[in-house]
Protein backbone atom coordinates (compact mmCIF):
# COMPACT_ATOMS: atom_id res chain seq x y z
CA UNK A 1 0.00 0.00 0.00
CA UNK A 2 1.33 3.43 -0.95
CA UNK A 3 2.44 5.61 1.95
CA UNK A 4 0.70 8.95 2.59
CA UNK A 5 3.81 10.68 1.26
CA UNK A 6 3.68 8.72 -2.00
CA UNK A 7 -0.06 9.33 -2.33
CA UNK A 8 0.42 13.10 -1.91
CA UNK A 9 3.29 12.99 -4.45
CA UNK A 10 0.96 11.14 -6.86
CA UNK A 11 -1.77 13.73 -6.41
CA UNK A 12 0.69 16.59 -6.92
CA UNK A 13 2.11 14.91 -10.04
CA UNK A 14 -1.40 14.50 -11.47
CA UNK A 15 -2.72 17.97 -10.62
CA UNK A 16 0.45 19.89 -11.48
CA UNK A 17 1.47 17.81 -14.52
CA UNK A 18 4.91 17.15 -13.06
CA UNK A 19 6.90 13.90 -13.22
CA UNK A 20 6.48 12.13 -9.87
CA UNK A 21 10.23 11.48 -9.70
CA UNK A 22 10.75 15.23 -9.57
CA UNK A 23 8.60 15.52 -6.43
CA UNK A 24 10.07 14.94 -2.97
CA UNK A 25 8.81 15.64 0.52
CA UNK A 26 10.68 18.93 0.52
CA UNK A 27 9.16 20.13 -2.77
CA UNK A 28 7.38 23.45 -2.46
CA UNK A 29 4.17 23.48 -4.48
CA UNK A 30 4.59 27.04 -5.72
CA UNK A 31 8.37 27.48 -5.84
CA UNK A 32 9.53 24.05 -7.04
CA UNK A 33 6.43 22.70 -8.80
CA UNK A 34 5.23 25.97 -10.30
CA UNK A 35 1.70 25.77 -8.86
CA UNK A 36 -0.53 28.85 -9.12
CA UNK A 37 -3.43 29.68 -6.81
CA UNK A 38 -5.90 27.65 -8.86
CA UNK A 39 -3.55 24.63 -8.79
CA UNK A 40 -3.40 24.93 -4.99
CA UNK A 41 -7.21 24.93 -4.73
CA UNK A 42 -7.39 21.83 -6.96
CA UNK A 43 -4.60 20.15 -5.00
CA UNK A 44 -6.30 20.73 -1.65
CA UNK A 45 -9.62 19.48 -3.04
CA UNK A 46 -7.92 16.36 -4.44
CA UNK A 47 -6.27 15.66 -1.05
CA UNK A 48 -9.65 16.08 0.68
CA UNK A 49 -11.24 13.67 -1.77
CA UNK A 50 -8.44 11.09 -1.56
CA UNK A 51 -8.21 10.98 2.22
CA UNK A 52 -11.84 11.70 3.13
CA UNK A 53 -15.01 9.71 2.55
CA UNK A 54 -18.75 10.40 2.46
CA UNK A 55 -19.07 9.16 6.04
CA UNK A 56 -15.92 10.83 7.30
CA UNK A 57 -15.17 13.83 5.08
CA UNK A 58 -11.79 15.50 5.31
CA UNK A 59 -12.28 19.25 5.43
CA UNK A 60 -9.15 21.40 5.20
CA UNK A 61 -10.00 24.97 6.18
CA UNK A 62 -8.68 27.90 4.15
CA UNK A 63 -6.52 28.91 7.11
CA UNK A 64 -4.93 25.44 7.28
CA UNK A 65 -4.60 25.23 3.48
CA UNK A 66 -2.58 28.46 3.50
CA UNK A 67 -0.01 26.77 5.75
CA UNK A 68 0.43 23.76 3.45
CA UNK A 69 3.34 24.94 1.33
CA UNK A 70 5.26 21.71 0.72
CA UNK A 71 4.52 18.02 0.22
CA UNK A 72 5.79 17.37 3.76
CA UNK A 73 3.43 20.07 5.11
CA UNK A 74 0.52 18.15 3.56
CA UNK A 75 1.74 14.85 5.01
CA UNK A 76 2.14 16.45 8.45
CA UNK A 77 -1.35 18.00 8.25
CA UNK A 78 -2.79 14.58 7.42
CA UNK A 79 -0.80 12.92 10.20
CA UNK A 80 -2.00 15.57 12.71
CA UNK A 81 -5.54 14.72 11.62
CA UNK A 82 -5.14 11.00 12.18
CA UNK A 83 -4.21 9.98 8.64
CA UNK A 84 -0.88 8.20 8.34
CA UNK B 1 -55.24 41.85 -1.07
CA UNK B 2 -55.16 38.57 0.84
CA UNK B 3 -55.43 36.71 -2.46
CA UNK B 4 -52.40 38.60 -3.81
CA UNK B 5 -50.33 37.71 -0.74
CA UNK B 6 -51.44 34.11 -1.01
CA UNK B 7 -50.52 33.56 -4.62
CA UNK B 8 -47.03 34.90 -3.98
CA UNK B 9 -46.55 32.70 -0.96
CA UNK B 10 -43.41 30.58 -1.18
CA UNK B 11 -44.15 28.64 2.02
CA UNK B 12 -43.20 24.96 1.92
CA UNK B 13 -41.47 25.22 -1.41
CA UNK B 14 -38.02 23.66 -1.64
CA UNK B 15 -35.06 25.51 -3.13
CA UNK B 16 -31.58 24.45 -4.14
CA UNK B 17 -29.15 27.37 -3.88
CA UNK B 18 -25.67 26.77 -5.21
CA UNK B 19 -22.99 28.76 -3.42
CA UNK B 20 -25.76 29.56 -0.95
CA UNK B 21 -23.70 29.82 2.23
CA UNK B 22 -21.74 33.03 1.63
CA UNK B 23 -22.10 36.52 0.20
CA UNK B 24 -25.03 37.16 -2.14
CA UNK B 25 -25.97 33.45 -2.01
CA UNK B 26 -26.31 33.63 1.77
CA UNK B 27 -28.59 36.71 1.51
CA UNK B 28 -30.74 34.85 -1.04
CA UNK B 29 -30.88 31.81 1.27
CA UNK B 30 -31.94 33.95 4.23
CA UNK B 31 -34.59 35.81 2.21
CA UNK B 32 -36.14 32.65 0.75
CA UNK B 33 -35.93 31.04 4.20
CA UNK B 34 -37.79 34.03 5.69
CA UNK B 35 -40.51 33.44 3.10
CA UNK B 36 -40.96 29.86 4.26
CA UNK B 37 -38.85 28.03 1.69
CA UNK B 38 -36.99 24.84 2.72
CA UNK B 39 -33.36 25.23 1.73
CA UNK B 40 -30.78 22.89 0.22
CA UNK B 41 -27.51 24.81 0.12
CA UNK B 42 -24.41 23.81 -1.76
CA UNK B 43 -20.85 24.93 -1.05
CA UNK B 44 -17.42 24.01 -2.32
CA UNK B 45 -14.55 25.04 -0.07
CA UNK B 46 -15.52 26.99 3.01
CA UNK B 47 -16.85 24.32 5.35
CA UNK B 48 -16.73 26.47 8.47
CA UNK B 49 -18.78 29.27 6.88
CA UNK B 50 -21.26 26.72 5.47
CA UNK B 51 -21.85 25.20 8.89
CA UNK B 52 -22.18 28.66 10.46
CA UNK B 53 -24.79 29.69 7.86
CA UNK B 54 -26.73 26.47 8.39
CA UNK B 55 -26.71 27.03 12.17
CA UNK B 56 -27.90 30.64 11.79
CA UNK B 57 -30.72 29.62 9.45
CA UNK B 58 -31.78 26.69 11.63
CA UNK B 59 -31.86 29.03 14.64
CA UNK B 60 -34.23 31.29 12.63
CA UNK B 61 -36.50 28.25 12.20
CA UNK B 62 -35.51 27.78 8.56
CA UNK B 63 -35.28 24.18 7.40
CA UNK B 64 -31.82 24.07 5.83
CA UNK B 65 -29.39 21.34 4.83
CA UNK B 66 -25.90 21.79 3.35
CA UNK B 67 -24.08 19.66 0.81
CA UNK B 68 -20.58 19.90 -0.53
CA UNK B 69 -20.35 19.72 -4.30
CA UNK B 70 -18.09 21.07 -7.04
CA UNK B 71 -20.55 22.46 -9.60
CA UNK B 72 -17.76 22.30 -12.19
CA UNK B 73 -17.40 18.54 -11.77
CA UNK B 74 -20.09 16.42 -13.45
CA UNK B 75 -19.55 13.41 -11.18
CA UNK B 76 -19.81 15.62 -8.09
CA UNK B 77 -23.06 17.21 -9.38
CA UNK B 78 -24.56 13.78 -10.13
CA UNK B 79 -23.80 12.62 -6.58
CA UNK B 80 -25.29 15.85 -5.18
CA UNK B 81 -28.51 15.44 -7.18
CA UNK B 82 -28.84 11.76 -6.26
CA UNK B 83 -28.58 12.68 -2.56
CA UNK B 84 -31.19 15.43 -2.94
CA UNK B 85 -33.54 13.08 -4.81
CA UNK B 86 -33.37 10.56 -1.96
CA UNK B 87 -34.30 13.15 0.63
CA UNK B 88 -36.79 15.39 -1.20
CA UNK B 89 -39.69 14.32 -3.38
CA UNK B 90 -39.71 17.56 -5.37
CA UNK B 91 -37.73 20.72 -6.01
CA UNK B 92 -39.47 24.03 -6.76
CA UNK B 93 -36.67 26.58 -7.06
CA UNK B 94 -33.08 26.43 -8.27
CA UNK B 95 -30.79 29.42 -7.74
CA UNK B 96 -27.58 29.05 -9.74
CA UNK B 97 -25.43 31.40 -7.71
CA UNK B 98 -22.15 29.45 -7.39
CA UNK B 99 -19.39 31.10 -9.35
CA UNK B 100 -15.66 30.93 -9.53
CA UNK B 101 -13.01 32.23 -11.84
CA UNK B 102 -9.46 33.26 -12.43
CA UNK B 103 -9.03 37.02 -12.47
CA UNK B 104 -6.83 37.59 -15.51
CA UNK B 105 -6.75 39.44 -18.80
CA UNK B 106 -7.39 37.39 -21.95
CA UNK B 107 -3.70 37.64 -22.87
CA UNK B 108 -2.50 36.25 -19.53
CA UNK B 109 -5.02 33.43 -19.22
CA UNK B 110 -4.10 29.73 -19.43
CA UNK B 111 -6.42 27.10 -20.91
CA UNK B 112 -6.84 25.47 -17.48
CA UNK B 113 -8.06 28.84 -16.07
CA UNK B 114 -10.60 29.11 -18.90
CA UNK B 115 -11.81 25.55 -18.32
CA UNK B 116 -12.12 25.96 -14.54
CA UNK B 117 -14.17 29.17 -14.92
CA UNK B 118 -16.41 27.96 -17.74
CA UNK B 119 -16.95 24.53 -16.13
CA UNK B 120 -18.38 26.09 -12.98
CA UNK B 121 -20.12 29.24 -14.22
CA UNK B 122 -21.51 28.11 -17.58
CA UNK B 123 -21.44 24.32 -17.98
CA UNK B 124 -22.33 23.79 -14.31
CA UNK B 125 -25.35 26.09 -14.57
CA UNK B 126 -26.64 24.26 -17.64
CA UNK B 127 -25.97 20.78 -16.27
CA UNK B 128 -27.51 21.20 -12.83
CA UNK B 129 -30.54 22.97 -14.40
CA UNK B 130 -31.02 20.13 -16.87
CA UNK B 131 -30.76 17.45 -14.16
CA UNK B 132 -32.81 19.23 -11.49
CA UNK B 133 -35.56 20.22 -13.93
CA UNK B 134 -36.49 16.51 -13.90
CA UNK B 135 -37.24 16.87 -10.18
CA UNK B 136 -39.31 20.06 -10.59
CA UNK B 137 -42.45 18.00 -11.00
CA UNK B 138 -44.83 20.88 -10.23
CA UNK B 139 -42.94 23.38 -12.36
CA UNK B 140 -40.84 26.05 -10.72
CA UNK B 141 -38.27 28.78 -11.07
CA UNK B 142 -34.63 28.83 -12.04
CA UNK B 143 -32.72 32.04 -11.34
CA UNK B 144 -29.14 32.40 -12.54
CA UNK B 145 -26.91 35.02 -10.95
CA UNK B 146 -25.00 36.95 -13.57
CA UNK B 147 -22.78 40.02 -13.65
CA UNK B 148 -22.49 43.25 -15.67
CA UNK B 149 -19.16 41.79 -16.90
CA UNK B 150 -21.25 39.73 -19.33
CA UNK B 151 -21.72 42.79 -21.53
CA UNK B 152 -19.14 45.30 -20.21
CA UNK B 153 -15.39 44.92 -20.14
CA UNK B 154 -14.22 44.93 -16.52
CA UNK B 155 -10.53 44.84 -15.55
CA UNK B 156 -9.00 41.32 -15.18
CA UNK B 157 -12.45 39.80 -15.67
CA UNK B 158 -12.06 38.11 -19.05
CA UNK B 159 -13.00 34.46 -18.35
CA UNK B 160 -15.69 35.34 -15.83
CA UNK B 161 -17.26 37.96 -18.10
CA UNK B 162 -17.32 35.46 -20.97
CA UNK B 163 -18.81 32.76 -18.72
CA UNK B 164 -21.52 35.17 -17.56
CA UNK B 165 -22.38 36.02 -21.18
CA UNK B 166 -22.78 32.27 -21.73
CA UNK B 167 -24.88 32.05 -18.58
CA UNK B 168 -27.26 34.72 -19.88
CA UNK B 169 -27.58 32.86 -23.20
CA UNK B 170 -28.22 29.64 -21.24
CA UNK B 171 -30.95 31.55 -19.36
CA UNK B 172 -32.71 32.46 -22.62
CA UNK B 173 -32.51 28.95 -24.09
CA UNK B 174 -33.65 27.24 -20.88
CA UNK B 175 -36.53 29.70 -20.48
CA UNK B 176 -37.98 28.56 -23.80
CA UNK B 177 -37.00 24.91 -23.64
CA UNK B 178 -38.17 24.37 -20.04
CA UNK B 179 -41.40 26.37 -20.47
CA UNK B 180 -43.27 23.17 -21.33
CA UNK B 181 -42.39 21.89 -17.84
CA UNK B 182 -43.85 25.11 -16.39
CA UNK B 183 -40.41 26.23 -15.28
CA UNK B 184 -39.56 29.92 -15.62
CA UNK B 185 -35.92 30.88 -16.04
CA UNK B 186 -34.39 34.33 -15.55
CA UNK B 187 -31.11 35.83 -14.49
CA UNK B 188 -30.30 38.60 -12.02
CA UNK B 189 -27.24 40.70 -12.52
CA UNK B 190 -25.88 42.73 -9.64
CA UNK B 191 -23.48 45.62 -9.92
CA UNK B 192 -20.52 45.73 -7.53
CA UNK B 193 -21.88 44.39 -4.22
CA UNK B 194 -19.73 44.50 -1.10
CA UNK B 195 -18.96 40.82 -0.34
CA UNK B 196 -15.83 38.73 0.32
CA UNK B 197 -15.76 37.88 -3.40
CA UNK B 198 -14.30 41.34 -4.13
CA UNK B 199 -11.14 40.39 -2.20
CA UNK B 200 -10.19 38.13 -5.13
CA UNK B 201 -9.88 41.05 -7.57
CA UNK B 202 -6.22 41.93 -8.23
CA UNK B 203 -7.12 45.60 -7.75
CA UNK B 204 -9.37 44.91 -4.79
CA UNK B 205 -9.02 48.33 -3.14
CA UNK B 206 -10.52 50.20 -6.09
CA UNK B 207 -13.24 47.56 -6.58
CA UNK B 208 -14.18 47.76 -2.90
CA UNK B 209 -14.29 51.56 -3.26
CA UNK B 210 -16.66 51.16 -6.23
CA UNK B 211 -18.88 48.81 -4.23
CA UNK B 212 -19.06 51.34 -1.39
CA UNK B 213 -20.01 54.13 -3.80
CA UNK B 214 -23.55 55.37 -3.87
CA UNK B 215 -25.76 54.71 -6.90
CA UNK B 216 -28.30 57.07 -8.50
CA UNK B 217 -30.78 55.34 -6.16
CA UNK B 218 -28.99 57.09 -3.29
CA UNK B 219 -27.01 54.24 -1.69
CA UNK B 220 -24.71 51.33 -2.55
CA UNK B 221 -26.15 47.95 -3.61
CA UNK B 222 -26.44 45.35 -0.85
CA UNK B 223 -26.72 41.54 -1.07
CA UNK B 224 -30.24 41.99 0.33
CA UNK B 225 -31.22 44.08 -2.74
CA UNK B 226 -30.26 41.14 -4.97
CA UNK B 227 -32.04 38.65 -2.70
CA UNK B 228 -35.26 40.69 -2.83
CA UNK B 229 -35.32 40.62 -6.64
CA UNK B 230 -34.56 36.90 -6.73
CA UNK B 231 -37.45 36.24 -4.32
CA UNK B 232 -39.73 38.46 -6.41
CA UNK B 233 -38.84 36.48 -9.54
CA UNK B 234 -39.79 33.27 -7.71
CA UNK B 235 -43.27 34.63 -6.96
CA UNK B 236 -46.41 34.22 -9.03
CA UNK B 237 -46.43 37.94 -9.89
CA UNK B 238 -43.33 37.36 -12.03
CA UNK B 239 -44.88 34.46 -13.95
CA UNK B 240 -44.72 36.25 -17.31
CA UNK B 241 -41.11 37.40 -16.96
CA UNK B 242 -39.18 34.78 -18.93
CA UNK B 243 -35.59 34.57 -20.09
CA UNK B 244 -34.73 38.07 -18.93
CA UNK B 245 -31.66 39.46 -17.21
CA UNK B 246 -32.75 41.82 -14.45
CA UNK B 247 -30.10 44.37 -13.54
CA UNK B 248 -29.91 45.34 -9.83
CA UNK B 249 -27.56 48.31 -9.89
CA UNK B 250 -29.46 51.30 -8.51
CA UNK B 251 -29.29 52.84 -11.99
CA UNK B 252 -25.47 52.98 -12.15
CA UNK B 253 -25.05 51.34 -15.53
CA UNK B 254 -27.26 53.77 -17.43
CA UNK B 255 -26.01 56.83 -15.59
CA UNK B 256 -23.83 59.19 -17.68
CA UNK B 257 -21.64 59.98 -14.63
CA UNK B 258 -21.05 56.30 -13.83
Amino acid sequence: MASVLDKVREIAADKLSVDIDDISGESSFTEDLDADSLDIVELIMAIEEEFGSDDNPLEISDEDAEKILTVNDAVKYLSDNGIS
Amino acid sequence: MSQSINKNNLKNKTAVITGGTRGIGKAISAELGRRGVNLILNYLRNHKEAKKTQKELNESNVNCSIYRCNIGDIESVDKFINKIALEHNKIDILINNAASGVMKKSTDLDVKHWDWTMDINARGTWYISKKLSNHMVNGGNIINISSPGSSMVLPDYFPIGVSKAALEAITRYLSIELAEKNISVNSVSAGYVLTDALNHFPDKDSVVQMAKRSTPAGRPISPQDVANVVAMLCSADAEMIRGQNILVDGGSTINFNH
